[in-house]
């Protein structure tokens, strides 16, 4: 059985990775091979800052908010391992800003201490007049993709440096399943009149005593188009300029 | 009328914060530091800086609660601004967790730091030895940075900084006619209180950029705090120890004790070990006396 993982960014990785671990014991002849014409730290994963936060609403699908929860869960049972760091996992702590009183979100209780910000905390951000406070996690997408490959390679997973052009050509080269985890350009293999780019353009900065993550939100102009920071592992991560509509399915 | 002529002796945090505050009161007085030793080498160096306070049994509560919010205060507005990187001051959360629950539920400084609550059964999912436990967010003052931050403003405030090692406080008579007292353990010669006593603390200073949380455990013996350049991995109290050097057993310990709470440092590299020797015995001392010896007063 050949199972073709197309795209090597986390969701291509991760589903490689589950595949092998759940079916290889059950099917000894499986084989999973990994496609991709870029790898880390060539993928869009590399640019995320990793900074596991679910959308403010509820996602059209109720199936989404479920994948969240389980996520964050899965990640969270390894923060407490000594690997955490090599995973490139971390706990982090921070602040979503507002410019008004919003419900909260449906996230609360999965993400770790949830409450509401204090008089004196809106008080460091004057243009903000409510906000959240909770910890969640961390993925540095370089991080988790180097061991995610790492733990591949040990099972045995091959990878392969190549531009696939269609599941045609996978199928005559002998897979049996095929799964399209090429983000942004999944349109190329399969017509998706849905999917956009949600260009994100960020800087990286050094300022290692930045220890939280300062979220703003503008509820008129939606998720990422407005100032965020985000410290990460080695650099800091700022959002400045946000072009391009924001897809359904951003990475 | 001449200015009166003060020497602050000490160079560690309260001394050069006290030089500072000095030369900007008014009416001015002639303020001169004068320490046998400057940062890195003062024992304020070694501290991590975190304003999480200790409970002094001889002071009364509202007295503390009032020197805890005005420190915390005029730290945080460095924290809030420009000046925060270079003096090295930030904000930093985490969570004090405890192996049975206090007797005192909430400490007198709850209402100081920001966002003080008790843990969630879920956080404290992350320290299974731990039943109980507070989260907040505090300020972690680096002692290096801030110390050499306030000794560039002490200098553009025209405040020299004289290197001397004293033997007696009167050795500052009749050059100076107040002397402000921050030599920490160095009151046991200089000023003659026996009741000073070194409490030996020795530290580890590891690179674990992923850390991003205090964590502190009971009294504070075992702590993981976070700084700018590296995480402060502590610690020990012992009592009446004058040795400076680092002891390796100790600092095994200390490593294994913070690996319990937080499992990721062994993953940390640059080891760094410290010592520095806090001014203990008594509780915290702030008082006036007028002196009066052979050659005149003081």
């Amino acid at each position: 059985m050949r199972v073709v993982v197309i795209g090597a960014g986390v969701i291509g990785l991760s589903t490689a990775l589950c595949i092998h671990e759940r079916y290889q014991s059950v099917l000894p002849s499986l084989d999973v091979r990994v496609y991709a014409d870029r790898f880390t730290p060539l993928t869009t994963t590399d640019v995320a800052a990793g900074l596991c936060q679910a959308y403010l609403s509820d996602p059209s699908n109720p199936q989404e908010a479920h994948w969240n929860q389980q996520t964050f869960d899965y990640l969270l049972s390894h923060i407490h391992s000594p690997n955490a760091a090599s995973m490139g996992l971390a706990l982090i702590s921070g602040y979503n800003l507002f410019h008004e009183t919003i419900p909260d979100p449906s996230w609360k209780d999965a993400v770790l201490g949830f409450r509401r910000l204090t008089r004196r905390e809106l008080d460091m951000f004057p243009n903000y007049s409510y906000g959240w406070f909770n910890t969640s996690l961390i993925v540095e997408g370089r991080r988790y993709l180097e061991w995610l490959t790492k733990r591949l390679t040990e099972r045995g997973v091959k990878f392969f440096q190549q531009k696939v052009e269609s599941f045609e050509e996978m199928a005559r080269g002998g897979a049996d399943v095929i799964i399209n985890c090429t983000g942004v350009w999944a349109g190329a293999l399969q017509p998706d009149p849905l999917l956009k780019p949600g260009r994100g353009q960020i800087i990286k900065v050094d300022a290692p005593w930045m220890k939280h993550f300062i979220i703003t939100h503008d509820l008129a102009k939606g998720i990422y188009q407005t100032p965020y920071i985000i410290p990460g592992m080695q650099k800091l991560l700022l959002n400045l300029l946000v072009s391009g509509q924001f897809a359904p399915r951003f990475g | 009328m001449h200015q009166p002529r003060v020497a602050v002796v000490g160079a560690g945090v309260v001394g050069l914060s006290t030089a500072l505050c000095l030369s900007r009161l008014g009416p001015p007085c002639a303020v001169t530091v004068v320490a046998d030793k400057v940062t890195p080498h003062t024992t304020s160096d070694v501290a991590a800086g975190m304003l999480i306070p200790h409970t002094y049994p001889d002071i009364p509560i509202p007295k503390q609660k009032q020197w805890f919010r005005e420190t915390f205060d005029h730290l945080f507005a460095i924290a809030n601004s420009a000046e925060a990187e270079d003096a090295g001051v930030h904000l930093v959360s985490g969570w004090q967790i405890f192996r049975s629950v206090p007797t005192e539920e909430v400490p007198f400084w709850a209402d100081v730091v920001l966002g003080f609550r008790r843990m969630t059964e879920a956080e404290l999912k992350k320290f299974p030895q731990h039943v109980f436990g507070y989260a907040f967010t505090t300020l972690k003052c680096e002692s290096s940075t801030y110390l050499s931050w306030l000794e560039k403003r002490l200098r553009a405030s025209g405040v020299p900084i004289l290197s001397r090692r004293l033997g007696d406080l009167w050795e500052l008579h009749p050059a100076f006619d107040v002397v402000v007292n921050c030599s920490g353990l160095g009151s046991r010669q200089l000023a003659g209180d026996a009741e000073v006593l070194p409490v030996r603390g020795q530290v580890l200073r590891v690179r674990a950029p992923w850390v991003k949380h205090f964590i502190r455990e009971g009294a504070g013996l075992t702590y993981v705090y976070p700084g700018a350049s590296d995480v402060v991995l502590g610690g020990t109290r012992q009592e009446g120890d004058w040795n400076l050097s680092p002891d390796a057993e100790a600092s095994r310990d200390i490593f294994s004790r913070c690996c319990a709470l937080e499992p990721s440092l062994r993953g940390a590299a640059g080891l760094r070990e410290q010592v520095g020797l806090r001014p203990g015995g008594r509780g915290v001392r702030l008082q006036a006396e007028r002196v009066r010896g052979a050659a005149g007063t003081l």
